[in-house]
């Protein structure tokens, strides 16, 4: 006799699912939603019941949180699972960790949690490790399992992205990671506590393992306080409905819920097959050192995405020729590819506030084994697997609007290049105080990319959490004492051109102050170095990645105390050097990653975020829209002549467009272009003879290398390129 | 104010969007509408119809200016909204266009405008894709030289117009689903 509701076993139960979907297409073979269509508002309400239990959750779970990710931002999600594990419904937060949720739960299973330490009333659950299901050690999981009269019928959840996880760097993602073992603290799958009480063994757990115990042990009751309201409004809906109806309808909402996925598929996409690429740098030479000089190396992680919108309205991933599994924090294990997934098919495809994880059933991911979205080696390092991930989510993000476009449902199409931009700081404070955080400023506020009848926006969205917030200067202030916030703001000519531009880039100056002994790491996949995804849409520039500035060994206190004032922005900053008015030792101009860079008094710390992407021809940009950045501030008089070959006159009181001088300018553009370019032909007849001679640096030379080791991608490169049989690199 | 469902996804509506005029607020009221409307891909057939300045018929949109059109000699191909042909649909419309490619920092400073936050010149090229009518720019990729061109988007028009829109083409068959591409630069190689 097993814990789940009817009898079964967890196992029992999870293969039974499995088992009706594939034999009947529908989620528990529900060919009719029965209890839908008996009573829909009974059942909406009982959905909405569960919705706002969740969201109820998160909201008391925050108060009890010390870290401002949470408190500010509410990096955190609170989750109902049915009993086999699938998301049914959440809060705001972070939506995309619904994903991992039951692939964790699944594990419990297949580890046989049920016999040995066993399931049973008041237990406490956690876990945070990729390889059973968790995107990275910062993500960590609550469940309480919800039993009614001894069986299982359903789980509560609570999760949240931790300020430090005890890795080889202080911070929340170390960035060089290039086994389990600097990661930080992974756990798998663990009992952390029963009779609804945290074992005391665990909060020693993180005051021994972390830099942070005081953040991360209230950041756990944190996920234990809002994973237990949920546990209880569980019971208290079974009490209004009745335990049959309560199952069944969570079921049903799955059901239904995968029927809006197809459902969104038919009516909004086409079908059809999709290509795209994320091509950026892992800078890791001259971190490894004597110590993992299996590590000490910089490597092009390339990530090829082909999609295919099938005609039953599945979606067919493939991932085949990935770069293989390295010593680097990029290796991604299924539960971090599923967590991605939310990202891109919740707000493009699931018009419901009900989040949940029907949709994964009609996903088939092609993960090949050795690559690094299937490792053979369990013990390589995988903090950075979901900003990988998350740049697969990005690109389906891409092949979706286009299906969109061609099917007319124009209104949808998005795009954005932004997948995480992390910065953490640690060491000891003036006055011997151990510390160490995660400044969250750019995952909670990031810009939008153009859709075709409009600017992408500036600072108004965020890749993980619909409900994203900066965050408030202050707040982070206190939990950063060193750092003090000079200006967030927007980057002039920040974007990528087109028609209509990608939402500005945003900047955020901070300066040190007395800082101790504290070190910064930095790292974004897709940095500067690269645009990260490799196309724009329609003509438009592709995005360009972050960029962080460290400037040290300034006057700056002195300037202030001067009452002479300070840069707030990058661009500040330079011309302030420039006129010498600040003094500026070193200036380390870093691409997509740094590790342990020293921080002095005086030092500025800027960040300038992801330049999101355009699309069209900006040459088809409406002069108006030119001139109405150029008032803002936001695009300079000399881009807009020089990108968008716009004009104008800029007499104070009387600025605009030179519509004579414009026609001029982009007549002449166009020329140039015919002048520049060559036809398709004799550019691949060029290009042919370079690639027959293997003239690539060493990098891309290496990446072509990987490409040639899988099939699909060997016969796609050496076709395409009409290569010998025999061509090897 | 609620909408009345379906006014504000009216033809009109439609054709302001995507001429970039429909007021923001309007366009958020077209995005929470669920489920589309039945007819949206006809409308849109007919307001792009309405919009070219040539006649063939448009069987899909694929990219702002680009279409997959019907010819009088029942071929399918992509055709510019100037007027410009650029081939079987089945072959990557890129290997019809002029190619420009940026490869040093100044040449990526033209498009891209802050330094140093853009692409590094020792990985990256910048590969400019223009229809050789109208010299629009329809296309851009950001990759290391060498790289394959990519074919972003190769529509299942049969599967498309039968099983979804169940208004089947006249002319389906298997071979309208297939990626072409190389059979391009096959006869590129051995024309010499």
């Amino acid at each position: 006799m097993g814990i789940v509701y009817g009898g079964k076993t967890l196992k029992q139960s999870i293969k039974e699912s499995d088992d009706a979907f594939k034999r009947t297409g529908h989620l528990h073979g529900l060919e009719r939603l029965e209890l839908h269509e008996e009573d829909p508002a009974k059942l909406t309400r009982l959905n909405w019941s569960l919705t706002y239990g969740c969201i109820n959750a998160r909201e008391s779970a925050k108060l009890v949180a010390a870290s401002p990710t949470i408190r500010t931002f509410g990096e955190c999600i609170f989750m109902l699972l049915a009993n086999d594990g699938d998301c049914v419904t959440g809060s705001l937060g972070l939506i995309a960790h619904i994903g991992s949720a039951p692939k964790i739960i699944r594990s419990m299973a297949d580890l046989n949690f049920e016999d040995n330490p066993g399931i049973a009333e008041g237990d406490i659950f956690c876990c945070n490790d990729p390889y059973y299901g968790a995107p990275h050690a910062a993500d960590n999981y609550v469940f309480i399992p919800v039993f009614y009269e001894g069986q299982l019928i359903a789980w509560a959840c609570g999760m949240n992205h931790i300020m430090e996880v005890g890795g080889i760097t202080a911070g929340s993602m170390p960035t060089f990671t290039p086994y389990v073992f600097t990661d930080g603290c992974l756990y798998p799958p663990m009992k952390t506590g029963e009779k609804f009480k945290t074992f005391k063994w665990w909060d020693l757990f993180w005051e021994r393992r972390t830099r942070m115990a005081m953040m991360n042990v209230l950041d756990d009751r944190a996920r234990v306080t809002g994973a237990l309201m949920i546990h209880d409004k569980v019971l208290e809906v079974v009490k209004e409905y009745g335990v049959d109806y309560v199952v069944s309808a969570m079921r049903e909402m799955m059901e239904r819920e995968r029927r809006r996925f197809v459902q969104s598929i038919f009516t909004q996409a086409i079908p059809a097959k999709f290509e795209i690429a994320n091509i950026d740098l892992s800078a890791q030479k001259g971190m490894g050192g004597k110590l993992f000089p299996e590590a000490d190396k910089d490597v092009l992680k390339y990530i090829p995405v082909e999609a295919e919108f099938l005609p039953d309205g599945s979606v067919n991933i493939d991932l085949e020729g990935s770069s293989k599994e390295d010593y680097w924090g990029h290796n991604v294990w299924e539960g971090t590819l599923r967590w991605a997934l939310p990202l891109w098919y919740l707000p493009q495809l699931i018009h419901s506030t009900c989040v949940n994880t029907a949709a994964d059933y009609e996903v088939e991911l092609g993960r090949p084994l050795g690559s690094m979205f299937n490792p053979t080696n369990n013990q390589l390092g995988v903090t950075f697997g979901l900003a990988s991930a998350c740049l697969v989510a990005r690109m389906l993000e891409f092949t979706t609007s286009e299906a969109f476009l061609a099917r007319g449902s124009v209104e949808d199409v998005f795009q954005m290049i932004h997948s995480g931009l992390h910065v953490d700081l640690g060491g000891v404070l003036e006055g011997g105080i151990p510390w160490a955080y995660s400044d969250f400023t750019f995952w909670g506020g990031m810009s939008s990319g153009a859709r075709p009848y409009r600017d992408g926006d500036a600072a108004s969205t965020s890749t993980v959490n619909p409900q994203s917030d900066i965050g408030e200067a202050e707040e982070w202030e206190t939990y950063e004492p060193p750092i003090v916030t000079l200006g967030k703001n927007v980057v002039v000519n920040g974007c990528a051109h087109g028609k209509y531009r990608g939402g500005m880039g945003l900047n955020l100056t901070q300066m040190v102050v007395k800082p101790g002994r504290l070190s910064l790491n930095w790292s974004t996949p897709g940095g500067a170095t690269f645009c990260s995804i490799t196309r724009g849409m329609a003509g438009g520039y592709p995005g360009i990645g972050a960029l962080m500035v460290v400037i040290h060994d300034t006057n700056l206190p002195e300037l202030i105390g001067a009452g002479m004032g300070y840069p707030s922005s990058y661009k500040e900053a330079k011309q302030w050097i420039e006129e010498g008015k600040l003094k500026a030792g070193n200036v380390r101009i870093m691409g997509s990653s740094a590790a342990q860079v020293p921080l002095k008094d005086g030092d500025l710390v800027i960040i300038q975020s992801f330049h999101e992407s355009g699309w069209g021809d900006p040459l088809d940009r409406d002069p108006k829209l030119v001139i109405k950045d150029v008032e803002e501030g936001w695009v300079t008089p000399d881009v807009a002549r020089d990108v968008y070959g716009v004009v104008l006159r800029l007499i104070p009181g009387d600025e605009s467009v030179d519509e004579e001088g414009t026609k001029n300018t982009r007549r002449e553009m166009y020329e140039r272009r015919k002048k520049r370019a060559v036809p398709a032909r004799e550019w691949w007849t060029q290009e042919r003879d370079k690639v027959v001679n293997k003239q690539f640096t060493e990098l891309v030379y290496d990446m072509y290398a990987n490409i040639l080791d899988w099939n699909k991608s060997r016969e796609k490169f050496t076709k395409f390129w009409q290569l010998p049989k025999d061509y090897e690199l | 104010m609620a909408t009345e469902k379906g006014k504000v996804s009216s033809k009109e509506n439609l054709r302001l969007l995507i001429e970039g005029k429909l007021p923001w607020e309007q366009v958020k009221e077209l995005i929470r509408e669920y489920p589309k409307e039945e007819d949206r891909f006809w409308k849109y057939l007919e307001i792009l119809q309405e919009k070219v300045p040539w006649k063939d018929k448009i069987l899909m949109r694929i990219s702002d200016r680009l279409y997959i059109v019907r010819k009088s000699d029942k071929s399918r191909i992509v055709k510019c909204e100037c007027g410009y042909e650029l081939g079987d649909y089945r072959i990557n419309w890129k290997l019809s266009c002029l190619v420009y490619v940026r490869k040093t920092s100044e040449e990526f400073a033209e498009v891209y405008s802050i330094q140093p936050q853009f692409p590094d010149v020792q990985f990256n090229e910048i590969r400019e894709f223009y229809c050789p009518g109208c010299l629009a720019l329809l296309g851009v990729e950001v990759v290391p030289a060498g790289y394959p061109l990519m074919f972003e988007m190769l529509p299942d028009l049969d599967t498309f117009y039968r099983e979804w829109l169940k208004q089947p083409l006249e002319d389906e068959g298997e071979e309208w689903y297939q990626d072409k591409t190389v059979e391009q630069t096959a006869r590129w190689l051995n024309d010499g």
